[in-house]
């Protein structure tokens, strides 16, 4: 058994093993029929006939480069060990299903990269969404992750936020603007607004003071803007990672539903990545919309607009050398790179880049779910990407402090790196940089 | 009796031509900080409330009548929300004071406080009710009555059009953060004034509740990958990999909701598929106030939005996205609004009307169908679109325009500038 | 005996091959859109020719993607190999007149010399990719019994074509191995990983569409 399998086998979640308990194999197999007859794009055969197992992808994952090249970490050795399992094996035992959810759900952070550096364009992230779809109608989800597509259920947001909660703190965050801002308000149902500006729960729940900004930069730029007082006001969506896409169909169409209610021309959407990708490309084409049926502009480009029509000045840029993560869903995903660095260059004094960048960055090793699968998977999530350590210890090393990203999964994935390696760095949002610096 | 949709009450339905009140602007705020997207005027026009912020801290409902100078100011309260007209001229919103939230309806507060308070609604009957929580516990009230049970959360409260009846989806049962067992065991259902119903859903969603208050149904998950309708209490027999929010006939005689069958999705009537067609998205099914007519949102190929008349799809595409069908109160023609090619979209039976208007709200429709108007946005002004043509108005607030029973006349309420000032003007139009 | 093989495998078996592989890849593609507009009408949709030609241009020309310049020994060999398997067939003097006397019209024809270095450049780069599959940790891990026989199979037909070409001892049973591997391969176009000659256009095309036309990125 190699090592990767054996720290798979020491994994214990009890998402996955209540699962696994109502293991039946003819429920499984028939499972996989129907999600390979009637669900799969007949792109999966083309991705599996015409693979030539050249091994050229694995040097585009995070996970396989900081796994000393451990090939079981490679995207085609992760399809080969989750995938082809359930796709081509005879028997298919409680275990393989594990094995499968494990790879699937915490060894990829369906980031793209690969995808670039396969010469035939084979689409490793759908393949591996394909085993989560699989493992989710299984029921074999790992708990955490499964725990917020839970709560996206029951309240429609990722964090059991009940609706007077969501009000009240907009109303507490109106408050505490007003002592800096007298004429400040949050508008909440502005119907007719110019733009609905959503979050995701943990804003309301752990990160206040995001809502605040937001609100400040809204007044000073001008904005006629609102935010939705009913459900439809979070955009982020775990169900689309667990596999869950009925939910997610029905979380997207709330969301656009309130929108489209509210009247407003667009949608601006707070700093997160996969909630772009889950309103941009994913939940949008589930329900039948080609795009988003109201336009989505995620905060880069919100930011980047106002800046650049000087609809806020800065009053005195960041002394504080910074360097810049590209968020993958917004990078790969909508190609905000270059906005996103006008956006720090109007704001800070001093910029670095790390290596690569851009198109080719690294993943922060949290996103396409994974940081959602909680502490038993958080030691692999870690260790699966000592390169971005070291991207930002070469970055600390000419000079960065501040390491800019404009998504919360970014946040939370850099901060376990930072805190594991002992990176003296700071993270911020970009709305911290121009709040800090804006004139107010 | 029933008031039908965009139609106006009839006690008031007397005047003619226009009448107008003046609203100063307040000498210390900006004039473009006025808050008139808060305005609300009353359904027979005469009045308009705008709840205005007398400082920092404090706010007041501030409501103009036709025909005097001044307008009265409520007591201050701390927040106002969810104003909105009820009866033929008088209000109802939520209110904060330092005790806590409460409702006013009618002038009159309700006597309850509560730590918070949301989602007021209002029926064409004159019945308010709003979601409230107090203590961690969450109780919806009716008329100022507290629901007979409180539970671990409410959504979605919605109201019997003319009856007393009220329903919400209701969490009867804590979900600790991390427990998936109590989560698959169904900790939701649907809830009304009497009390829950018996099942537990593992999810529930749009609550919807018959005009006399009898019938009720919800769209449910049963399991984390079936779902289905529950109707009064009781599951269609079927499930399906996902549904969306039922209709319930005006009659009350049966419960529609689009299902999604392995080769798309499809119209199913008490638990039996209905329609004989598959689409790739069909939703939002509404029914003729006469019942005999039922309309959908359908999408027949990825990308491309059309309406399903019996279903029986229309020829009008679109590329955006189409709302929620409104049919006329006689059920003979049918509109809704969109987008295409990134435009507004007004359909009236078939027919597109667009390129006039930057934003559209749900088109009304006279008593006979035989005219149809629409609250539309150029610019950053209102106006009103009717038969086919924008009338030259520019209003910088305005509420839906309604036309009166005998079908003689529209009426639109709005406000516009003048000079320093604003001016609320209720407006007859008669029409040919 | 072996003068009848010979000429089976150059008449009858040749354009059996070939109809295989025409049928095979007709017929692989047909299901495709079949299927892809059934399931996947998002494939139809966003799939544009511009962002595929584009993804598809910066892939195969060498060093111009990240991938490429990342794994020269890899691009070079890659490289060396698809020009000689693609042109050969067609341009070497001998295939020529093969082709010729099928009737098919007459095709330039490389000089002898081009045609030699040519296939012991692609022979060098199947050793390589041989390598690669067997010393390679991460593409042993991933390489199937199949991928060899592939690999072998193309080794074979190198080879042999090599050694019926500078007549070495035994060049006739060479000259039938090469044809019979020559066919074999052509005929196993559609049914095997060579499927990647036509799927290549689907599968990067959509990519570079994806990339280039809905999320506005490079891909490569």
């Amino acid at each position: 058994m190699n090592e990767a399998d054996q720290r798979i086998e020491a994994i214990h979640d009890e998402g996955l093993e209540s699962g696994l308990a109502q293991f039946d194999e003819d429920r499984v197999k028939k499972i996989i029929k129907k999600v390979i007859e009637e669900e799969a794009s007949p792109r999966l055969d083309a991705y599996l006939s015409s693979c030539v197992h050249c091994g050229l992808c694995s040097d585009s994952c995070h996970y396989y480069l900081s796994r000393d090249k451990d090939p079981a970490y490679s995207p085609a050795g992760k399809v080969k060990e989750s995938l082809l399992p359930l796709l081509r094996g005879k028997k298919i035992t409680p275990e393989t299903l594990k094995k499968a959810a494990i790879i699937s759900y915490t060894h990829c952070n369906l980031c793209r990269r690969c995808t670039m550096y396969c010469p035939l364009g084979v689409d490793i992230a759908y393949l591996i969404s394909l085993v989560r779809r699989i493992c989710y109608l299984c029921g074999v989800v790992p708990l955490y992750i499964q725990d917020t597509a839970n709560s996206h259920s029951a309240t429609f947001n990722q964090m059991w936020i009940k609706n007077d909660e969501w009000l009240d703190c907009l109303y507490w965050q109106e408050e505490e603007a007003r002592e800096e801002l007298p004429e400040l308000t949050i508008p909440i149902e502005r119907e007719g607004a110019d733009v609905m500006y959503s979050v995701i729960g943990p804003e309301p729940k752990f990160r206040a003071q995001l809502i605040y900004q937001a609100a400040v930069i809204m007044e000073k730029a001008g904005i006629n803007w609102t935010f939705p007082g009913t459900r439809g006001w979070d955009n982020s969506d775990m169900c689309m990672y667990t596999g869950d896409y009925e939910m997610m169909g029905r979380l997207k169409k709330a969301h656009f539903e309130t929108a489209m209610r509210l009247k407003v021309d667009r949608i601006v959407m707070g700093e997160c990545g996969h909630a772009f990708r889950s309103v941009f490309d994913t939940g949008n084409r589930y329900l039948g919309w080609k795009t988003p049926p109201i336009p989505v502009v995620h905060a880069v480009e919100f930011y980047h607009e106002i800046l650049t029509q000087e609809r806020i000045t800065i009053k005195k840029k960041l002394a504080t050398p910074v360097t810049f993560h590209d968020p993958c869903n917004i990078v790969r995903g909508r190609g905000l790179h270059e906005m996103a660095r006008e956006v720090v260059g109007i704001c800070c004094d001093t910029f670095i880049e790390m290596e690569p960048n851009r198109e080719h960055n690294y993943c922060c090793g949290a996103g396409g779910g994974v940081i959602n699968c909680g502490p038993p998977f958080k030691n692999e999530r870690v260790l699966g990407n000592r390169v971005k350590a070291e991207q930002l210890l070469a970055a600390k090393a000419k000079g960065a402090e501040i390491v800019v990203t404009p998504c919360h999964n970014c946040h939370g994935g850099l901060e376990d790196i930072i805190h594991h390696y002992g990176i003296d760095m700071e993270i911020k949002f970009l709305s911290d940089i121009i709040y800090e610096t804006m004139e107010i | 009796m029933p008031i039908a949709q965009g139609t106006s009450p009839i006690i008031w339905d007397t005047s003619s031509g226009s009448m107008s009140c003046m609203i100063p602007c307040p000498v210390d705020a900006p004039s473009e900080r006025f808050p008139f997207w808060k305005a609300t005027a009353s359904r027979d026009g005469t009045r308009i409330a705008i709840p205005i912020q007398s400082s920092p801290e404090e706010c007041q409902l501030c409501t103009w009548t036709l025909g005097e100078p001044e307008p009265t100011r409520s007591e201050p309260v701390l927040t106002i929300a969810d104003l909105q007209p009820i009866a033929d001229q008088d209000f109802s919103f939520l209110c904060q004071t330092d005790e806590g939230w409460t409702a006013v309806a009618r002038n009159v507060p309700w006597e309850f406080q509560a730590e918070f308070a949301w989602n007021l609604r209002v029926s064409a009957g004159g019945n308010a009710a709003c979601e409230t929580q107090d203590d961690r516990r969450y109780t919806p009230m009716v008329n100022g009555n507290v629901w007979s049970e409180s539970y671990e959360n409410t959504y979605g409260l919605t109201l019997a059009a003319t009856g007393p009846g009220s329903a919400a989806v209701v969490q009867t049962t804590p979900i600790a953060e991390g427990d998936l067992t109590t989560f698959l065991s169904g900790c939701f259902t649907l809830g009304t004034e009497k009390g829950p119903w018996s099942g537990r859903y593992m999810g529930a969603f749009t609550p919807v509740i018959s005009s006399d208050g009898t019938v009720a149904a919800v769209d449910a998950r049963i399991t984390q990958q079936d779902y289905t309708i529950a109707v009064n209490d009781q599951c269609w027999p079927t499930t399906w990999p996902s549904v969306w929010a039922p209709v319930i006939h005006p009659q009350g005689t049966s419960v529609w909701a689009p299902v999604k069958e392995s080769r798309g999705w499809t119209l199913a009537c008490d638990g039996e598929v209905a329609w004989p067609g598959r689409y790739t998205q069909l939703w939002e099914p509404v029914f003729a106030p006469n019942g005999r007519r039922i309309a959908a949102v359908a999408s027949p190929e990825f990308g491309q939005w059309t309406l399903a008349l019996d279903g029986d799809l229309m020829k009008t595409r679109v590329d955006g996205y189409l709302r929620k069908p409104i049919f006329s109160p006689c059920g003979s023609r049918v509109g809704c609004t969109g987008m295409h090619k990134g435009k507004a979209v007004l359909l009236i039976d078939d027919h597109p009307m667009g390129d006039l208007f930057d934003k559209v709200w749900d088109p009304v429709f006279s008593q006979y169908g035989s005219h149809a108007a629409a609250k539309i946005k150029r610019g950053p002004w209102y106006t009103v679109f009717l038969d086919g043509m924008a009338i030259e108005r520019r209003f910088i607030w305005m509420r839906n325009p309604a036309f009166t029973p005998d079908g003689m006349h529209l009426i639109i309420c709005g406000i516009e500038k003048s000079g320093a000032h604003y001016h609320y003007t209720r407006e007859f139009i008669a029409l040919k | 005996m072996s003068h009848t093989l010979y000429a089976f495998m150059t008449g009858i078996g040749f354009q059996l091959a070939l109809m295989i592989c025409f049928c095979g890849t007709v017929l692989k593609l047909l299901l495709f859109f079949k299927r892809v507009a059934r399931k996947d009408r998002a494939f139809l949709t966003f799939f544009s020719f511009k962002y595929a030609g584009r993804s598809l241009l910066c892939h195969l020309v060498p060093f111009i993607s990240r991938t490429s310049r990342i794994h020269p020994e890899m691009t070079t060999a890659t490289a060396i190999f698809h020009g000689a398997v693609l042109s050969l067939p067609l341009f070497y003097s001998a295939h020529g007149v093969l082709l010729a006397d099928s009737g098919l019209p007459r095709l330039p024809r490389f000089p002898e010399p081009l045609s030699d270095i040519l296939a012991l450049a692609a022979l060098g780069a199947l050793l390589f990719f041989l390598g690669r599959r067997l010393f390679l940790r991460t593409v042993r891990y991933i390489s199937t019994p199949g991928d060899h026989l592939l690999l072998f199979s193309l080794i074979a037909l190198f080879a042999s074509g090599l050694w019926a070409r500078f007549q070495m001892p035994g060049f006739p049973e060479a000259t039938l191995i090469h044809l019979m591997a020559g066919n074999l391969l052509i005929a196993s176009i559609p049914f095997t990983r060579l499927s990647h000659i036509f799927y290549v256009l689907l599968t990067r095309g959509y990519a570079g569409s994806e990339f280039g036309g809905v999320r506005m990125a490079k891909d490569w």
